[in-house]
C-alpha cells in the first residue's frame, strides 16, 4: 500500500481519537461507557500503528503526530488515583505510627533537640556556669522585650480573638515546620537551623524560668504549658522526617542515591504530614486556651498532661510494633 | 562514474550516515540527549517519546500559578471583607451599636484568612496536580504536564512533595535592600531560584530539587502536529518523479533522511538545503541518469513524493493488507463488561 494511503485510511481513526480525547478532558471516568470503550479501543489501534510505524515507512513527522497522540491519550487513561478514603484509616492509625515508632532519625532528632533545649536552658537559667549565655543567644534587647511581653498577660481574650491567633499560630508554626522539613534535605543547613531553634527556645525557657524574671516568669509558665507537647513534638517529627530524606543520599545503604531518596521521601511523607496536623492541634490551644489568664494552672496542666496522653496512646500503644523484626511472630 | 553502476544496500546506507549518522545504531539514543526527549514504554508495550520542558516555561507556568493562586485568594478574600465590612456598619446603623457577635466573626474571618494563606501556599500545587492529571492552572495555560519518571500520570504523594520541596528550589532568598544596597527597615525578600535552576541544569530530565525527591519530569504535552504528508506545490516535483526508475527500492535509512530532510528544509535558505541536499542527491541522480545540473533540493522533494506518494509500499510484514487494517481497526464492541 503506498503510504499516503495509509495515512488517508488510518487518519480518522487517529483525529476521532484527538477529539475525542480532548472532549473527556480529564474526566475519563466520568464519561459515557460507550465513549469510554471507543476511546480505549482507538487508543489500541493507535499503538498499534505507532508500533507498526517503522515497516509501515511512515515519515517522522507522522510518527512524531503519533507519539504525541499516543502519548496524551496513555496520560488519560492511566491516570493519578485520587485520595481513597477507605485506606485512609489503616494508614493513619495503623501504618503511621509504626513507621514513626521505628524511626531511628526521629529518635536522634529527639536526641539532639531535647540535648542542646536543656542544656540551653540549664546554662541560661543557672547564671554562675556561663555568665551572659542567655544574652549572647538572645540578644539583651530581645530578653527586655520577651520580658516586657509576658509582664502583663492578656486578659481574657475573646472567642473571635482567639479564632484570629490560632489562624496565626498555624500559618506561622506549621509553616516553619514545613521548611524546616525541607531544609534538612541539605542535612548540614538542616541541622543548623534544628539546634539553633534548640538553643535559643532553651535559652528563653531558662531566662523565663530565673527568678528575677518576676511576674513575667509566671506568666509565660502559664502561658507555655498547655500547648507544649503538641508543638515540640511537631517540630521534631518534622525535622526527624527531614532528617531520614536527607541522610537517604548520603547514606544510600546499597540503592543507587537516586532511588534511595525516592523511596524515603514516600516514607517521610507521612510523618510530616502527622507533624502538620500537630502544629495544627497546638494552635488550637495556644489560640484558644494558653492565654486564659484566669483559667486555673491546674487546669492547663491536665491538657498538657492529656495531650502527652494521645501522643503516647498514637506513637507507642498504635505503634508498637506487631512482631519485632527478626524475633518471633507470634509468641503467645 | 558510470552510470549503469548498482549501488548496493549497504552503500546507500553508508551515504546516508554520512550526513549526519542518523541511521548509525545510537542514533535514538543521541537523538533523545540532544533533544531532550524522554522515552516511555507503555504496559501495551509500545514505546513513544515525551519533550521535557526547559527552566524558562516552567518559570512561567510558576509565575502564572501565583497570579491565579493568591491574586484568586486575595479576590475571595476581599469579597467576603467587603461583606463584612458593610454588614457591619448597615447593622451598626440599623441597631445602634455593634453587636459582640461581629467581634467574633471578625477575629474568626481573620483566623480563616490565615490558615487559608498557610494551605494555598503549601497545598494548591499539590491539589491541582492530584486533581487535574499533572497540571496547575499555570501548567495547562503553558502547555506542560508533571508525570512520573516511568510515564505514568502522577499521584498524590509525588505531587505533595514536589511542591513542598519549592521552598529548596526558590533558595537562596535575598532581602531586597540587600541587592540595591538600601538601608530601609522593610523587608523584601526575593527568592532568586538559584538552587532550582544549578540543580535542573546537572541533570538530563530538567529535575529541580522537588522533581528528584518526588520521581517527577515535567514535559510539553501538546503542540499542533499534523500526522499529513507534505505537499509540494511545484508542478516539476511529480514530473521529476516520473524519471526515478520503477525498480528503484530505497533502504530504510535513505526513505528516513529524505522524510527527515522534506520537513526541515522550509527551515533552511535555499542555498543551505541545496548544499545538504547534494550530498544524497548527486550520486543518486548521476545513477538515474538525470542531468546532473538538476537541483539536488528539487531532487530530494521529488524522492519524497516517489517515496511516499506514488511508490507501492513493502507488504508490512505482520501479514495480508486486510488483516492489517483489521488489526487496527477499533474492534467490534461485543464483549465489553456489562455496566
Amino acid at each position: 500500500m503506498k503510504v499516503a494511503e495509509l495515512i488517508k485510511l488510518r487518519s480518522p481513526f487517529w483525529k476521532e481519537l484527538e477529539d475525542l480525547s480532548i472532549q473527556m478532558g480529564g474526566r475519563l471516568s466520568k464519561a459515557a461507557p460507550d465513549d469510554v470503550s471507543r476511546f480505549a479501543t482507538l487508543y489500541r489501534a493507535a499503538c498499534a500503528d505507532l508500533a507498526l510505524a517503522e515497516s509501515y515507512q511512515l515519515p517522522p513527522q507522522t510518527v512524531e503526530y503519533l507519539h504525541r497522540l499516543v502519548g496524551r491519550a496513555h496520560n488519560q487513561l492511566y491516570r493519578s488515583q485520587s485520595y481513597q478514603f477507605k485506606s485512609w484509616t489503616k494508614r493513619i492509625f495503623s501504618d503511621t505510627p509504626r513507621l514513626i515508632f521505628n524511626d531511628p532519625y526521629i529518635q536522634i532528632v529527639t536526641v539532639i533537640f531535647w540535648g542542646l533545649f536543656l542544656i540551653a536552658g540549664y546554662l541560661s537559667y543557672n547564671t554562675d556556669v556561663w555568665p551572659g549565655f542567655s544574652e549572647a543567644v538572645v540578644g539583651a534587647e530581645g530578653l527586655d522585650q520577651l520580658r516586657g511581653s509576658y509582664s502583663q498577660f492578656g486578659g481574657n481574650r475573646g472567642i473571635g480573638s482567639g479564632a484570629f491567633m490560632m489562624g496565626y499560630y498555624i500559618q506561622n508554626n506549621a509553616t516553619i515546620g514545613l521548611q524546616c522539613f525541607v531544609m534538612m534535605l541539605m542535612v548540614i543547613p538542616g541541622f543548623v537551623v534544628l539546634s539553633y531553634n534548640a538553643i535559643y527556645l532553651g535559652a528563653v525557657f531558662g531566662f523565663m524560668f530565673r527568678h528575677d524574671s518576676g511576674a513575667a516568669s509566671e506568666n509565660f509558665q502559664n502561658f507555655v504549658t498547655a500547648h507544649g507537647p503538641f508543638e515540640l513534638t511537631a517540630i521534631i517529627l518534622a525535622a526527624g522526617a527531614g532528617l531520614k530524606i536527607g541522610l537517604s543520599w548520603v547514606m544510600s545503604g546499597g540503592l543507587n542515591r537516586k532511588d534511595s531518596l525516592l523511596k524515603t521521601a514516600r516514607e517521610s511523607l507521612p510523618i510530616v504530614m502527622c507533624a502538620v496536623v500537630l502544629f495544627v492541634l497546638a494552635a488550637v490551644i495556644e489560640g484558644f486556651i494558653s492565654p486564659l489568664s484566669d483559667f486555673p494552672w491546674w487546669g492547663k496542666g491536665t491538657v498538657a498532661v492529656g495531650s502527652s496522653c494521645l501522643l503516647m496512646i498514637y506513637f507507642v500503644v498504635l505503634g508498637y510494633p506487631a512482631a519485632w523484626p527478626g524475633g518471633e511472630e507470634d509468641g503467645f | 562514474m558510470s552510470s549503469d553502476r548498482t549501488f548496493s544496500a549497504a552503500e546507500t546506507d553508508s551515504m546516508v550516515r554520512g550526513i549526519g549518522g542518523l541511521n548509525s545504531p545510537q542514533a535514538n539514543d543521541q537523538k533523545a540527549g540532544i533533544d531532550t526527549m524522554m522515552q516511555v514504554k507503555t504496559p501495551e508495550n509500545i514505546s513513544f517519546q515525551y519533550e521535557i520542558s526547559g527552566p524558562f516555561y516552567r518559570f512561567v507556568a510558576y509565575l502564572a500559578d501565583l497570579i491565579f493562586a493568591f491574586g484568586g485568594y486575595f479576590a475571595v478574600v476581599a469579597l467576603f471583607y467587603f461583606l463584612l465590612v458593610f454588614s457591619f456598619i448597615f447593622i451598626g446603623n440599623a441597631v445602634g451599636n455593634i453587636p459582640p457577635f461581629f467581634e467574633l466573626l471578625a477575629g474568626l474571618a481573620f483566623g480563616l484568612v490565615m490558615v487559608g494563606f498557610f494551605l494555598v501556599y503549601w497545598f494548591y500545587g499539590a491539589y491541582m496536580e492530584t486533581r487535574f492529571n499533572g497540571q496547575t492552572l499555570g501548567k495547562r495555560l503553558c502547555g506542560i504536564r508533571v508525570i512520573s519518571v516511568d510515564g505514568h500520570a502522577i499521584d498524590g504523594v509525588q505531587a505533595t512533595l514536589r511542591n513542598f520541596f519549592r521552598f529548596l528550589d526558590i533558595m537562596p532568598i535575598v532581602p531586597l535592600q540587600m541587592l540595591l544596597g538600601l538601608e530601609s527597615q522593610v523587608l523584601f525578600a526575593i527568592p532568586t531560584f538559584l538552587i532550582g535552576l544549578v540543580v535542573m541544569s546537572l541533570n538530563r530530565k530538567f529535575q529541580r530539587v522537588g522533581d528528584l525527591v518526588a520521581g517527577t519530569v515535567v514535559i510539553f504535552e501538546e503542540k499542533k502536529y499534523r500526522p499529513d504528508l507534505i505537499e509540494f506545490e511545484d508542478e516539476r516535483v511529480p514530473k521529476l518523479a516520473e524519471l526515478i526508475p520503477a525498480d528503484f527500492v530505497a533502504s530504510r535509512g535513505l526513505t528516513q533522511v529524505v522524510a527527515e530532510f522534506a520537513e526541515q528544509r522550509t527551515n533552511l535558505v535555499p542555498q543551505r538545503s541545496a548544499d545538504i541536499a547534494k550530498h544524497v542527491a548527486v550520486p543518486l541522480m548521476d545513477r538515474f541518469g538525470i542531468a546532473a545540473n538538476t537541483d539536488p533540493d528539487l531532487f530530494m522533494c521529488s524522492l519524497y513524493h516517489r517515496l511516499f506518494v506514488t511508490q507501492e509500499g513493502d507488504e508490512p510484514q505482520v501479514g495480508s493488507e486486510k488483516q492489517l487494517v483489521e488489526l487496527s481497526l477499533p474492534a467490534p464492541v461485543e464483549n465489553r463488561i456489562e455496566q
